[in-house]
């Protein structure tokens, strides 16, 4: 099976190229990417062809296509791809609109192609164990959640809100909201949050906090703010904690790591060895085309996530708990 | 030093054993409603009891009265002691609402008596420390500030303790102590936004647990996580800003770990590793007030905008909207 990539923009690219290109059963085939001498350079890399124009890109014998533009050009690209008949893993957040995620979901199925979002946390074993305890009552009901996803700065077009529609809300809220949904199986009933630009000089928000409620009555906290320091040990983390009536369950999903105090470069770093969530995510993507079954993180997921990043946009502008239908 | 202490329930009897070792105190009463623990007090500690306040303010020649009642009694107490002149130590929160804490506040200016409000967390060194480089720009602005504390669902024998109308509940009893170091770190908070769950779990034991978001004047971040709903005790923070961040978890910070082979062997670990633990040095620091050495670290005014936080968290929960907080005339 042949696959495409279409942009290098989002740096999660590098990762899904790499895992294709590891695997006997597909090939990565043809790069496209709006940036010529990015496309030319991961072409080199990945040893693929780059090809400059996108008709041509998408005219090629590729089954499938990985979309890692930059989040406003999703739309376009999503729809180019699914007209083209092409199965299509798409970079999160879905896109930057309600409106812009529900066209693409409707191409998608017109076209009846594969639209899948990528989430790849859902591809953690650490996540995956946690949600079959959780699911099978090992804390009882759960009643209350306590999250962050915080990670540093990214700068680059993240941070320029016609490309990414946002900054650290964009980037963070709907990871995390994405496992609540999939453990769950919940939807977001009311939202509140406080956003703003606080440690660094930018158009965008660099912090904040969502407070949500679920249709169950479960309350919620997300930290989703770029608050790590520059001499933090990694990028960011991902960190839950649940409170149920039989008892109470934290995760922290990057915890598999060695320290290193690096002398050489005069910092402390983190040195994962979990499991790569990707060749996970990949594979699945993989499967849903080879035997044509429905994706397991739909558009619909990708849309539900990002109505509650728009969401905590207007509560944040009102200073009022929005309410979700 | 003469001193007097009302109430010998757990922060009491804490209270009682510190001022007995302490050298220049000399504790000269407690006040202790039932006779046969009254008997028991005065067994262990050596002191003289009292069954009633003014039987104690009427007895002994006092210089300042240590007041460790459940907070729905303060008000009253307060008014009582405060009309003898004497001084006053008093456990947070200072009161179940911000109303009757601001009545505390005018009854000690009026009778002019200090008012030394035991915020014991302020004597915390993690958390003494931690305000100190704050306040030194040890992370530059602060941008997002997280706090959590929790402990296991108070004991049914203090009943008060999670009845609101006593204790003020989750929010207000266990609540004051972020809100009072926030207000005297970061400043004023502006608006509050919280989530509250109250329900029994599995053994039909109650569990309370409680999300407050919080906006401060100054534009900081806040999110403080409060729990009745755990097995052990639980507090860390993670302070940052725009040149760094501060974070501590108490489950980390244990330097001695204690593993026996056999489970049944009594061995005797102290709770504090610290030679002076908060408790201690909240009292040393009183005492200091008391003999005029120095002013309380510790502002009513900031026990106040505490309770003022917790009340907002608890409309805000019941009512599913932020609350904004009026302003402090100071």
């Amino acid at each position: 099976m042949k696959i495409g990539i279409i942009s290098f923009a989002h740096m999660h690219a590098l990762s899904y190229a790499t895992q294709l290109t590891n695997r006997s059963d597909v090939e990565l085939a043809y790069i496209w990417d709006e940036d010529e001498t990015r496309g030319l350079d991961m072409a080199k890399e990945y040893n693929c062809q780059y090809l400059a124009d996108l008709n041509d890109f998408l005219a090629t014998d590729i089954e499938a296509v990985i979309i890692c533009s930059e989040n406003s050009k999703h739309k376009s690209h999503v729809i180019q791809a699914a007209k083209a008949q092409k199965h299509i893993l798409c970079e999160k957040p879905i896109a930057t609109e309600v409106e812009d995620a529900k066209a693409m979901i409707q191409a998608c199925e017109e076209a009846g192609v594969i639209l899948q979002i990528a989430y790849p946390v859902r591809f953690s074993p650490v996540l995956e164990k946690v949600r079959a305890m959780i699911q099978q009552g090992a804390i009882g009901e759960v009643l209350a959640i306590n999250a962050t996803n915080h990670g540093l700065m990214p700068g680059g077009w993240f941070v320029e809100k016609e490309l990414s529609g946002g900054g650290s809300a964009t980037d963070h809220i709907v990871h995390i909201m994405d496992l609540i949904r999939w453990i769950f199986a919940d939807e977001v009933k009311n939202v509140y949050a406080e956003l703003d630009t606080r440690f660094y000089d930018l158009d965008v928000e660099d912090c904040g906090m969502v407070s949500l409620e679920l249709d169950s009555g479960m309350i919620v906290s997300i930290d989703p703010s770029w608050s790590r320091p520059k001499t933090y040990p990694t990028w960011g983390n991902v960190v839950m904690h649940f409170v149920g009536t039989k008892g109470n369950l934290s995760i922290d999903a990057f915890k598999q790591h060695s320290l290193y105090y690096n002398d050489k470069d005069l910092k402390i770093e983190e040195l994962p060895w979990s499991e790569d969530m990707d060749a996970g995510l990949v594979a699945d993507f993989i499967d849903c085309i080879r035997t044509n079954r429905k994706p397991s993180i739909t558009g619909t997921d990708g849309l539900r996530t990002l109505e509650v990043v728009k969401a905590a946009y207007q509560s944040n502008a009102l200073k009022e708990v929005v309410q979700l239908n | 030093m003469k001193i007097a202490l009302i109430g010998a329930g757990k922060i009491g009897k804490r209270h009682l054993k510190i001022w007995t070792e302490m050298t220049d105190v000399e504790i000269v009463g407690v006040v202790v409603r039932q006779e046969e623990k009254a008997q028991k007090i005065e067994q262990t500690y050596q002191v003289k009891t009292y069954r009633t306040i003014a039987e104690l303010l009427q007895t002994e020649e006092i210089d300042a009265v240590d007041i460790c009642t459940p907070p729905y009694t303060h008000l009253e107490i307060v008014q009582e002691v405060a009309k003898a002149k004497k001084h006053i130590m008093i456990s947070k929160p200072l009161a179940v609402t911000q109303k009757e804490a601001e009545e505390i506040i005018q009854i000690c200016k009026q009778y002019e008596v200090q008012l030394l409000v035991g915020h014991t967390l302020r004597f915390f060194p993690e958390y003494e420390n931690a305000k100190a480089k704050i306040e030194n720009e040890a992370i530059g602005r602060p941008g997002v500030v997280r706090m959590s504390r929790g402990v296991p669902y108070p004991s049914r024998d203090h009943e008060w303790y999670t009845d609101k109308r006593l204790s003020g509940g989750l929010f207000v009893d266990l609540g004051v102590h972020e809100f009072e170091w926030i207000t005297a770190t970061f400043g004023q908070a502006e608006r509050v936004m919280a989530r509250h769950i109250k329900r029994v779990d599995q053994a039909k034991n109650p569990i309370e647990y409680g999300l407050v978001m919080i906006r401060l004047v100054d534009g900081t971040v806040v999110h403080v996580e409060l729990s009745w709903a755990e097995t052990k005790y639980r507090a860390s923070f993670e302070l940052t800003g725009n040149k760094g961040m501060i974070s501590y978890d108490h489950d980390e910070a244990n330097p001695v770990a204690l593993d026996l082979h056999h489970g049944e062997e009594e061995v005797d670990l102290p709770k504090s590793m610290l030679r002076d633990d908060p408790y201690v040095r909240q009292l040393t620091h009183f005492v200091d007030c008391l003999n005029g050495k120095t002013s309380s670290i510790i502002s009513p005014y900031h026990a106040v905008a505490a309770i003022q936080i917790a009340e907002a968290a608890c409309k805000s929960a019941e009512e599913g909207r932020p609350i904004l907080i009026q302003k402090e005339e100071a």
